[in-house]
């Protein structure tokens, strides 16, 4: 459990968050300049914050009101930057047990192996970092914060340095390092994707300030501003469960409905349904409507908020979906909160992202 | 067969004109910056008895002597250096940008300053030096002299090139190893130093050079006597009163042992390089 | 308007010719044929032949005469390495021996002045160095000139005098050179540190004492005096500058600066 309130100034920048974290992964997500690595750092104990309470499993990590600040060495946080930093001068088994030195040789000799087969990197292991490609760079670093055994992980962009081709990848890799060894975690970043993929929790951290703190889909389908809605895109997002393939489109299980979707997924998988609103397209409840959309889900209306040149539609199909429209089309469909309205969406606008 | 065009042809004699001039440029650079060092090997190897005056023991002494306060510089330079570089590179405090051009003075002031600076400071009317001398304790005109003079006009260039060192190697790395149970000196020492140690040989080079070059600063603190404060430069000044014979000898092997210093270190650089 | 231009031009020329005649007028620029005249001369020189300039060729400008002061063997050394100069003014008379053998000076020495060793101490005089005999005292701090130079053999040549005498001892050479601490190429320089403090003693020549130190004189029996000689390069004087030195107002200069006359 990690309970976190950081304030700091550096210059005209002002962090002032305030969260916590019951185990799992946190992603803090927010635009760049956020101050998202700022906090890291003061989790990490590299940055000494202006003022800060930050507790970790009840151990007092940071307390400026006592004047407590437990040195980084002594925190048992495992800090993997943005850049990675690994040691230049050492190998990836020099990195990895770097942090070993108080284990006797044959431990520690165990503990490193044990690493570099979790992130498979047994055939690198005699190289130095500048002879790996990005993926093994950060596969390495996150390799020697988990041999010591950290309370916590902290993970600053951990796909940023990755060429968009192995990021996906890589995503997985970490999902699986992640869940194998339980350890709970910190991540930040500004990418969706990430967030939705890797996150129990999310925090959106915009201009030093958390705006939301929650579960994916709560955040994604019901931003709580504005700032928030602009910088996530509002999207409809629904937990499912692939039941079937056919043709390369996976049969969805949401609520009461069934969702056609592309997706590399397999049956039995969990997943989460996105769509974006302006691929949902709405129209009356008449049958025999000329549509190609393969999905057609009957919905209610629950509100209607102008959003820039556009209305965003929020709907109740058994589950929250969101529909962005014209004012002309509100006013052709005569479309208040009450109205029943069918939603229709292609199988390719559909995004699938496993959990 | 081809015909080339006005403008292809204008392309190739523009190309041809420019790498011309660059040819000659390099050539002009050479032959000033080499012949120098070339007529001093030649005239020492043509005309002096070359080994007798190697032998000699005005020479003897001075290579010793110099061998000897270069090293104890070096240390010195390093020692204290080091440390110096790596607050300067990580630490960002009022004063900071006076303190660090005040630290790289000594390499634009002509060494006579720095002589004379060390005289009024440490000599025995100077500011620390008379009560030094009260005490009993005079540096004025003593190897500890030359010591002091090379380490006041060499540290500036070890200081430099470490904390250039430190400041591309950046504290991330540090934060890691401290989050991996390195204390800030651990980190420091099994991170910071190691990564930075081109750096830190490359201007330990320059410096041990320069504090081998070192003459104005010394003649004036140090004075000038044979086997105690005659370092080579200022026996290859002092034995210009006797003619150029042995002058031309000491600059050979001043010449040489500099040389092979840079080269060695070079080649040893670019493999450590290599290996990283 | 090229005319404006015109008279602009005449203006300052007319003032340059006015400030011309006012040269002409000053009653002691009388070196016309010193224009691009070099004398290489010992640094001891340095004072007295710069007033030699000064009375000489006062009011011309810009200056006839350049100076080139340094040791006198870095002077021969020069001018074996190819450096122009008109004339040798050297220290002692080896120098110029020398300098004659290799062939670069050609004009025959003259003895011009006189100059004598001399002890001098800080004004502080911390080590209480009250007679010669002092300087054997353990423990002081002497510098004095190295052997190459004329100054540093006059210097030894003295101590040895010393020696022979029974009045300081026969190890007095050998304790006062004991308690060297730094050997000058140039006397300038040894002054320079006894002004400064830095040293307990210093043997200089009297031409090179200042008013911030405290002299003790040799006596002549013991003292070594040195000539200095001057030679044309080329053979031949064309300046007269050697016969300005030696003429009587040339002498009264050199007196005025600590040498000895060598006219009477």
């Amino acid at each position: 459990m990690l309970d976190a309130a950081i304030r700091h100034t550096a210059g005209d920048f002002a962090l002032d968050v305030a969260f916590d974290s019951p185990g799992g992964t946190l992603v803090i997500i927010g635009p760049s300049g956020a101050g998202k690595t700022l906090t890291l750092k003061a989790i990490a104990g590299v940055l000494s914050p202006g003022a800060a309470r930050i507790t970790l499993d009840g151990r007092i990590l940071v307390d400026t009101a006592s004047g407590v600040s437990m040195p980084s060495q002594l925190r048992r946080v495992g800090y993997v930057p943005q850049d990675y930093a690994l040691f230049p001068h050492m190998t990836v088994e020099g990195n990895v047990g770097y942090g070993l030195r108080g284990l006797s040789g044959a431990a520690r000799h165990a503990r490193v192996d044990e690493l570099i087969d979790l992130v498979g990197l047994a055939e690198q292991r005699k190289l130095r970092p500048r002879a790996l490609s990005g993926g093994q760079r950060q596969r390495v670093a996150l390799a020697r914060a988990l041999a010591v055994r950290p309370d916590i992980l902290l993970l600053d962009e951990p796909f940023s340095a990755v060429d968009a081709p192995a990021r996906q990848s890589l995503i997985e890799d970490v999902a699986g390092v992640l869940a194998r060894t339980a350890t709970p975690t910190v991540l930040v970043t500004h990418n969706r994707d990430e967030a939705l993929r890797l996150g129990d929790r999310l925090a959106v951290l915009i201009a030093g300030r958390i705006r939301q703190l929650g579960s994916p889909a709560e955040i994604f389908s019901a931003p709580a501003d504005e700032e928030v809605a602009a910088f996530v895109g509002v999207e409809t997002i629904a937990e499912g469960r692939v039941e079937t393939i056919a043709d390369g489109l996976a049969s969805v299980r949401v609520g009461d409905h069934t969702i056609e979707a592309g997706g590399e997924v397999t049956p039995g998988d969990p997943v989460l349904v996105c769509l974006r609103p302006e691929d949902v397209a709405l129209g009356p409840r008449t049958e025999g409507t000329a549509t190609s959309a393969r999905n057609r889900l009957p919905a209610t209306v629950r509100r209607i908020v102008p959003s820039g040149p556009w209305l965003r539609v929020e709907m109740d199909a058994g589950f929250p979906l969101v529909a962005l429209i014209t004012k002309q089309s509100l006013e052709d469909l005569a479309l208040a909160p009450g109205s029943p309205v069918l939603a229709t969406f292609k199988a390719t606008a559909v995004h699938l992202i496993r959990k | 067969m081809t015909t080339r065009t006005t403008a292809e042809r204008t392309y190739s004699i523009q190309r041809t004109g420019e790498v011309a001039l660059a040819a000659i440029a390099c050539l002009i650079a050479f032959v000033f910056l080499c012949l120098p060092i070339v007529a001093i090997i030649e005239k020492a190897v043509r005309d002096t008895s070359f080994f007798d005056v190697v032998s000699s023991s005005e020479v003897t002494d001075a290579l010793r002597l110099s061998l000897v306060t270069t090293s104890i510089s070096l240390v010195l330079v390093v020692v204290f250096g080091t440390p110096v570089a790596y607050v300067m590179a990580r630490t960002r405090f009022p004063g900071h940008a006076l303190l660090d051009t005040l630290i790289d003075l000594p390499i634009v002031l002509p060494p006579a300053v720095g002589g004379l600076g060390l005289l009024m400071a440490f000599g025995r009317r100077g500011i620390l030096g008379e009560p030094l001398s009260d005490l009993g304790i005079e540096v004025a005109f003593t190897t500890t002299a030359v010591v002091m003079a090379q380490t006041f006009v060499a540290s500036p260039f070890y200081i430099r090139s470490a904390r250039a060192g430190f400041e591309a190697s950046g504290e991330e790395l540090e934060h890691v190893a401290r989050t991996l149970g390195s204390s800030r000196t651990g980190a420091f020492l099994r991170v910071a130093v190691p990564v930075a140690m081109p750096s830190l040989l490359a201007g330990a080079v320059m410096a041990w050079a320069r504090a081998l070059g070192e003459f104005g600063a010394t003649i004036m603190f140090a004075g000038s006597f044979a086997g105690r404060t005659q370092t080579v430069p200022l026996a290859i000044y002092r034995l210009l009163e006797t003619g150029v014979e042995a002058p031309l000898v000491l600059s050979t092997v001043l010449i040489v042992l500099s040389f092979s210093v840079l080269l060695a270190f070079r080649l040893l650089l670019r493999r450590a390089l290599l290996t990283l | 308007m090229p005319w404006r231009i015109t008279l602009v031009f005449l203006i300052g020329f007319s003032l340059a010719i006015v400030a011309a005649c006012g040269d002409d007028d000053a009653p002691s620029c009388n070196g016309d044929s010193f224009v691009g005249f070099t004398v290489f001369a010992a640094s001891s020189l340095t004072e007295a032949f710069e007033a030699i300039e000064e009375h000489h060729y006062s009011g011309c400008s810009p200056a006839r005469l350049s100076y080139n002061f340094a040791g006198s063997q870095a002077l021969r050394t020069q001018l074996e390495q190819g450096a122009s100069a008109s004339v040798f003014a050297s220290a002692n008379a080896r120098q110029l021996d020398l300098a004659r053998e290799s062939g670069v000076v050609k004009g025959t020495p003259v003895v011009f002045a006189r100059n004598r060793l001399v002890v001098i101490v800080p004004t502080r005089n911390k080590a209480g160095i009250e007679d010669l005999q002092d300087l054997a005292n353990d423990g002081l701090k002497i510098i004095v000139a190295g052997e190459d130079v004329p100054a540093g053999e006059y210097t030894r040549q003295f101590l040895e005098n010393a020696s022979s005498d029974p009045a300081f001892g026969a190890d007095y050479g050998e304790d006062v050179l004991a308690n060297v601490v730094s050997e000058e190429t140039n006397v300038r320089q040894v002054v320079a540190r006894v002004e400064l403090d830095e040293a307990d003693a210093g043997i200089v020549y009297a031409t090179d004492v200042t008013d911030a130190v405290t002299m003790i004189e040799i006596p002549d029996e013991l003292n070594e005096i040195a000539e200095y000689f001057v030679a044309a390069i080329n053979g031949t004087d064309s300046s007269g500058f050697i016969d300005f030195v030696l003429s009587d107002e040339g002498q009264s200069i050199l007196e005025d600066h600590g040498f000895m006359r060598v006219d009477q």
